[in-house]
């Protein structure tokens, strides 16, 4: 990564106005910024707006107004053809529960962005993709459960399986969804510790999205979802 | 794309009891309709492939249809028979290559026999170039061989010099065999899968010489067979012509009149058929009036008003009106056909087939002259409404007319009083006349002239023909079925379509439970197109395997039903290359299938749109 665009924010926002169709706002925020390689909890609870800021910082969502630029690219002015293949190459995501294609191995599932996208497959370097799938299954300790049909694994293990496919091929930021909320305390320690670990080793910056504040203390920085998005304090005045 | 169909095979695969009844739907339903193109193309191969190399089959005057499929497939009676005399001529005719001489009319144990020369086994070809080939044996050159057809060989079980009885008619039933005029096998052809394969071939001496033999211990001269004995033979024959069994001593004999006036008479309906068939002598000189008279009446039951029965002076008067089963009821009266004065007529029979019941009486009115031209038309006579062939005057008969009416009513078979028919075998489909054969093949020396050799077949006076251009009358005979195929491949296509529908209802309620799949794709980063060409892809995938395999069982129920269908229909299936038309079905239900995918695609597509990575369940 160059020095020029180490510099530059992961993601910034800049008077991002969103709504569905012709209703009303659901997200207001005037400014967000995230550095490179920050590991982020962004706090909101439900119908804060948390799920609708997800899918524009995904791309999958279009602001009506306002600027989403996410590693210098300004989605408001991206075909969504041409989002989804920067989000194929840039993010990875990893939803609260049922991240896994049921009729896929382990193995396959882990290798779902490097078959759709060639820069995540370079990435991996000169490594096959059954190698680059178990550095990944071995950090998450998950190595023994390659060959394993997915609804064989427990919700812990299916986590693990989600953080590798979203970390494999070294995609820029990481975007997570409440993915412990289905997890006990115990795992939800555990997982995160190995998240944590993995974003580091690749650099990523990891975008956390929980409502469950017990959590906050272990990101670095915690930006309260409510604080910002003026939208819904909006509503939750009125 | 890799991908998507790595994705699309995996996805089908987890839904494998889905899969595979929707495959199965598709299968079956292909099956169906390569089936049937298949069978089709088959069956018009098959007939188309019976006869080739033949430019015309002439036989007497009738519809193409008849003479082709009576000759040729042995399927129906042909309209008459054509005079040895005639066939030379035309045999001479510049045009002419080569004829070939064709005689039916008798069976053994219910295979056909056919009467020919050794120039039939040479110039006969089917499927193009397929020649008669014996597989033992020889060609019949003597007045008491016989050569049969590979099916005939199976089905009887004969080998070289089996003996061989014929019999008149089709049925092998039946009291009419020329016992005394045994043939024997001296050659086996080997199987052409054309209906030669159950025939049985003879030499014209032979047919002649059974024939021969038979009258002379019957009666030989022509003018009567005793009326006892002949019905003897005839009966039972099942065929409802020949065998009249009466003839003439039912009485109905009616006679003639030489009133002055109206010769003729007539023709209740039914006339029947005066002359039995064709072998039978009809006229009888001599049954005198008198004696005619009186079975008439029994049998004619009260209602029946009195025939008219003149006698005539003519002792000869023969027109024996027989109703045959006729006579049964009572209300049909009996014909009278009304003799004329000229001793010698013979009241030939008509074609018996023709004789459709409905036909109205027909009036052969036997006028003076002795070659009453009813014969002639015969068979166009019959069904036409009353002709009055002949009657020099009108008929006015009074006594005579109420009996018409009467007759009207009844359907009965038509006879024609044929002057100049000779008195044995009258009936159609069954000359042996010594010098009659029932139809001849023709090759002419170039194949431009056989449409101008048909021409003048059919138009020339002498004696009047029919000759058929095998290929047209095959065309015309396939026209005509036509609409059947249609039939058959609109209920195919029917089936396809149900079975593409089931395919779209599979993967249309199948999407509701793969949006979290949709939304796992696209955060991945596929595109919404991504996740249209993988439903499209599942559904050309279904409906690519449904092809594959629908194929596969029409080949296997080829491979299966091949030898039965053949020994059953006699229907010869090639498994060959599939056709232009058979790849065009499966190409349009490919494309169909894939156009079906779009459907759950679409929606797969508004929905992934609308849920971004957040379903709503």
């Amino acid at each position: 990564m160059t020095a020029a665009t180490a510099g530059s924010p992961a993601v910034e926002l800049d008077k991002l106005r969103f709504a569905y169709g012709a209703g009303p706002n659901v997200l207001a925020i005037d400014a967000l910024q995230i550095a490179r390689g920050e590991t982020v909890f962004l706090h909101g609870s439900s119908g804060s707006g948390k799920t609708t800021l997800l899918g524009i910082l995904a791309g999958v969502l279009r602001a009506s107004s306002g600027s989403v630029k996410v590693l210098d690219k300004d989605f408001t002015t991206m075909s969504s053809g041409a989002r989804d293949s920067f989000r194929a190459t840039h993010l990875g995501y990893v939803f609260q529960m049922f991240n896994l294609i049921p009729y896929l191995s382990v193995q396959d599932n882990i290798l779902l962005p490097c078959r759709l996208d060639a820069t995540r497959r370079s990435r991996i370097g000169a490594k096959s993709m059954a190698d680059a799938a178990r550095e990944m299954a071995e950090q998450l300790d998950i190595a023994q459960y390659l060959q394993t049909p997915v609804t064989q694994l427990s919700v812990g293990q299916q986590q693990r399986v989600a953080a590798a496919r979203a970390l494999i091929g070294q995609p820029e930021v990481v975007i997570a969804d409440e993915p412990t909320s289905a997890l006990d305390t115990d795992r939800r320690e555990q997982f995160l510790k190995l998240l944590f670990a993995s974003c580091d080793k690749a650099g990523a910056t990891l975008i956390f999205v929980s409502h469950d504040l017990t959590l906050r203390s272990l990101f670095k920085r915690t930006v309260e979802l409510s604080s910002i998005n003026t939208a819904a304090q909006v509503r939750s005045t009125e | 794309m890799g991908l998507i169909l790595r994705l699309a095979t995996q996805s089908l695969k987890s839904r494998v009891l889905t899969t595979w009844l929707t495959i199965t739907s598709i299968a079956l339903s292909v099956t169906l309709l390569v089936g049937i193109e298949h069978l089709r193309a088959g069956v018009r191969e098959s007939f188309a492939g019976t006869i080739s190399g033949t430019d015309l089959i002439v036989g007497a005057r009738g519809g193409t249809l008849q003479v082709l499929l009576s000759t040729v497939f042995g399927i129906g009676t042909p309209a008459g028979s054509v005079s040895m005399k005639t066939f030379e001529r035309w045999r001479a005719h510049p045009a002419v290559k080569w004829a070939v001489p064709y005689t039916l009319g008798d069976s053994h144990r219910g295979f056909r026999v056919v009467g020919t020369t050794t120039d039939f086994f040479e110039r006969y070809r089917f499927r193009k170039t397929g020649t008669v080939v014996f597989q033992q044996g020889r060609a019949p050159t003597g007045p008491d061989e016989v050569a049969i057809g590979s099916d005939v060989a199976e089905k009887l079980k004969y080998a070289l010099n089996a003996p061989v009885t014929v019999t008149h008619g089709m049925m092998d039933i039946g009291t009419s065999n020329h016992e005394t005029h045994p043939f024997h096998v001296v050659g086996i052809i080997a199987r052409t899968f054309t209906p030669i394969d159950r025939s049985v071939y003879m030499t014209l001496d032979g047919v002649e010489g059974m024939h021969e033999e038979e009258q002379g211990r019957i009666a030989r001269p022509v003018p009567s067979p005793s009326a006892a004995e002949e019905p003897k033979s005839r009966k039972g024959a099942g065929e409802p012509k020949g065998r009249t069994t009466e003839v003439q001593p039912k009485g109905r004999i009616t006679e003639l009149q030489p009133k002055g006036q109206i010769t003729e008479l007539q023709p209740k309906g039914r006339i029947t058929e005066v002359q039995p068939k064709g072998r039978t002598r009809t006229a009888k000189p001599t049954s005198p009036a008198t004696e005619a008279e009186k079975p008439l009446q029994q049998t004619a039951n009260a209602s029946a008003p009195p025939l008219m029965p003149g006698a005539s002076p003519p002792p000869n008067v023969a027109a024996i009106a027989r109703a045959q089963q006729s006579a049964a009821n009572a209300t049909a009266p009996p014909v009278m056909p009304g003799a004329s004065p000229p001793p010698s007529i013979a009241a030939a029979a008509g074609a018996q087939q023709t004789a459709n019941a409905k036909a109205p009486p027909v009036m052969p009115g036997a006028s003076p002259p002795p070659v009453v031209a009813a014969a002639a038309g015969a068979q166009q006579a019959a069904n036409a409404p009353p002709i009055m062939p002949g009657a020099s005057t009108p008929p006015v008969m009074p006594g005579a007319t109420p009996p018409a009416t009467k007759v009207i009513k009844q359907p009965a078979p038509i006879a024609f009083v044929s002057l100049s028919a000779p008195p044995k075998h009258g009936e159609a489909g069954h000359d042996h006349g010594d010098d009659q054969i029932t139809a001849f093949f023709v090759g002419t020396k170039n194949r431009f002239e056989a449409l101008m050799l048909q021409r003048e077949m059919n138009t020339d006076f002498t004696e009047p023909l029919t000759a058929v251009i095998p290929g047209v009358a095959l065309a015309e005979l396939f026209n005509s079925i036509g609409s059947a195929e249609v039939g058959l491949r609109v209920v195919a296509l029917f089936a396809v379509a149900i079975g593409l529908t089931g395919m779209l209802v599979a993967l249309y309620s199948s999407l509701d439970a793969r949006r979290r799949e949709m939304a796992i794709l696209r955060s991945v980063g596929a595109g919404p197109g991504t996740i249209v060409s993988l439903l499209v892809i599942e559904s050309g995938l279904l409906a690519l395997l449904g092809c594959v395999i629908g194929v596969g069982l029409v080949y296997l129920g080829l491979v299966l039903g091949q030898g039965p269908i053949e020994q059953r229909f006699g229907l010869h299936l090639s498994i060959g290359a599939m056709k232009s038309a058979e790849y065009n079905y499966l190409a349009l239900i490919l494309g169909a299938g894939v156009l079906v995918g779009f459907v759950p695609a679409w929606k797969a597509y508004r929905t992934s749109l609308a849920d971004g990575l957040s379903p709503r369940a």
